[in-house]
């Protein structure tokens, strides 16, 4: 639904965005992680037409962004939430966005209560708290119920249960057959929501996988009767392994059922046999470590 | 894709209706209090000093009298429509509202169309309330209230004026405001900057009037006649108002918006 092909952009010598081509299918949730200034907030500013890439294109359903005249209900994004207005009221803001996006009063009404600013509706922007803004950013953003829904940060200042909330609402977005980018520094919020991983860095893509993919590791955990009979075993049959300090056994280079077969040629019990599982945070380091050494 | 996505595609190429982005910056207009505020005031100074003007005169003083008296008591109202144009020009920029309107409207050139328009329509009905208000100002004060057939005549004629040095004013202002996307130099360089170019006619042998707004002001609305002529009102007018307006156009369409 939304690509960005061989997209270039530069701020002065600065290079923001070099070369980014990326495809997002309806239906899934991208999460974009990287460092402060890697290029993701700008990255998605060229989706609407905020920022003009100097080279490359953006589409939406196969139509350069810039052919649009009207995004209202194709792509719908939530940006810095410090630059609201600070002395209108939400319900000023949602109203007149939802003028602008021929969208029915009650809609207003609805997002309002969605992300808990009904009671807070009339006061002005600048008295609200950041996560308050960040939740009217969000409102914003899903108003007219877009089918490109472009999130930047949007986990910034919010509590845990507005962070729960947010997870709900992305994903019945994106159930709904809609496409949702979303960045975020909040990795193991990310890790949760998104069914596959974009690392930026210095305004390239560095990593590009599904969630998935990225967070299964190529290690066995395995927990047995007998750990150091097994380890033994293991080792002859010329396999890595590893004995961690709460008995569990890291074997790697090897598959479950190769560990399984050994085990009962050996006729030893095993209690638990499953595939490491790591963190996006870990995998993030690694991979914006390599590629800050290449 | 489905068939719905290739409706909404197609639909959604064609630009945002002029009208509705005209309602959506007037409904802006409404919601910024330092633009209800500033257009409060305008009313303000000009209906105080609208009486204080016809205030010293006869029962039943002649229309060109009420006229003449009106016209100069309104120069607190039209003055203050450079700064209302100016935060209107400057205000989406700063406020985060430019960046919200044009991430559902991309067409850049059309939305400040639409802002300078929406202005003018603020600036028109505004202009008819202050005309409302100093007509029964006026009235009030001539003839103890009783009526004046001079009043009506003679604030009917000044009004036409009044609209025209508005216009220019929110207009130059709304330039300036939307050119530099800020509010303090757009200021300096209306009220300050334009009061010393009558100093400048001997050292640069009258090339100031050029750049004389005032005059030129003046000279557009009919109040004193263009002593040399219509080419430095229109030089005046092209210097202030078009020149800053194709510097606006030309930043909005090259540049980020944030």
């Amino acid at each position: 639904m939304l690509n960005f092909e061989d997209v270039s952009k530069s701020f002065g010598s600065t290079r923001a965005l070099e070369q980014v081509t990326l495809r997002l299918d309806p239906g899934t949730v991208v999460g974009l992680v990287g460092h402060n200034g890697a290029g993701k907030s700008t990255l998605m500013r060229t989706a609407v037409g905020l920022t003009r890439p100097d080279r490359g294109r953006v589409t939406v359903g196969g139509v350069a962004v810039g052919q649009f005249g009207n995004l209202a209900g194709l792509v719908g994004a939530s940006f810095d939430a410090s630059t609201l207005p600070g002395g209108w009221s939400a319900l000023t803001a949602l109203q007149a966005t939802a003028a602008l996006s021929g969208i029915p009063a009650e809609r207003v009404r609805e997002v309002l209560a969605m992300v808990g600013l009904t009671g807070a509706a009339k006061r002005r922007t600048k008295t609200y708290s950041m996560g308050m803004r960040q939740r009217l950013a969000i409102a914003l953003a899903l108003l007219a119920q877009p089918r490109v829904l472009i999130l930047d940060e949007p986990t910034n200042a919010l509590d845990p249960t507005a962070c729960h909330d947010l997870r709900t609402w992305i994903r019945k977005h994106a159930e709904a057959g809609n496409t949702v980018l979303v960045s975020s520094h909040n990795l193991p919020e990310l890790e949760q929501v998104a069914d596959r991983v974009v690392v930026m860095q210095k305004g390239r893509i560095v990593r590009d996988a599904t969630t998935s993919d990225l967070l299964t590791g190529n290690a066995s955990l395995v927990r047995a009767e007998r750990p150091d009979l097994l380890r033994d075993q293991l080792r002859r049959a010329g396999h890595h392994t590893e004995l961690l300090d709460d008995g569990v056994l890291r074997v790697t280079g090897t598959t479950s059922t190769e560990i399984g077969r050994v085990a009962a040629t050996h006729r030893l019990v095993l209690s638990e046999l499953s595939t490491e599982r790591r963190q996006l945070t870990e995998i993030y380091q690694l991979v914006t470590m390599e590629g800050t050494r290449a | 894709m489905t068939t719905n996505d290739k409706q909404l595609l197609a639909g959604r190429r064609a630009p945002m209706p002029f009208t509705r982005l005209l309602r959506v910056q007037l409904r802006a207009w409404r919601g910024q209090r330092g633009m209800v505020w500033l257009t409060g005031l305008a009313v303000l100074v000009g209906v105080v000093a609208v009486m204080f003007g016809v205030s010293s005169l006869d029962e039943n003083p002649a229309a060109s009298l009420v006229e003449e008296k009106f016209g100069a008591a309104s120069v607190g109202f039209t003055l203050l429509w450079l700064a209302v144009g100016v935060l209107a020009g400057a205000a989406p920029f700063r406020s985060g509202w430019a960046g919200m309107v044009l991430s559902v409207a991309p067409r850049r050139l059309r939305w400040l169309a639409a802002s300078y328009v929406s202005m003018i329509v603020w600036a028109a009905g505004t202009t008819l309330v202050f005309g409302t208000l100093g007509w029964a100002a006026v009235t009030a004060f001539l003839a103890g209230g009783s009526g004046s057939s001079g009043a009506g005549l003679g604030v009917l004629g000044a009004m036409p004026a009044v609209a025209v040095k508005v216009l220019i004013a929110a207009t130059v202002g709304f330039a300036l405001g939307s050119a530099a996307r800020s509010v303090a130099i757009p200021l300096m360089a209306g009220y300050v900057a334009t009061s010393f170019i009558p100093f400048l006619d001997r050292p640069t042998k009258g090339l100031s009037r050029l750049i004389d707004l005032d005059s030129a002001t003046e000279a557009a609305a009919g109040v004193h006649a263009a002593p040399h002529g219509i080419g430095p009102v229109v030089a005046a007018l092209v210097l202030w108002a078009v020149v800053p307006a194709a510097i606006a156009a030309a930043r909005l369409q090259r540049s980020d918006v944030r």
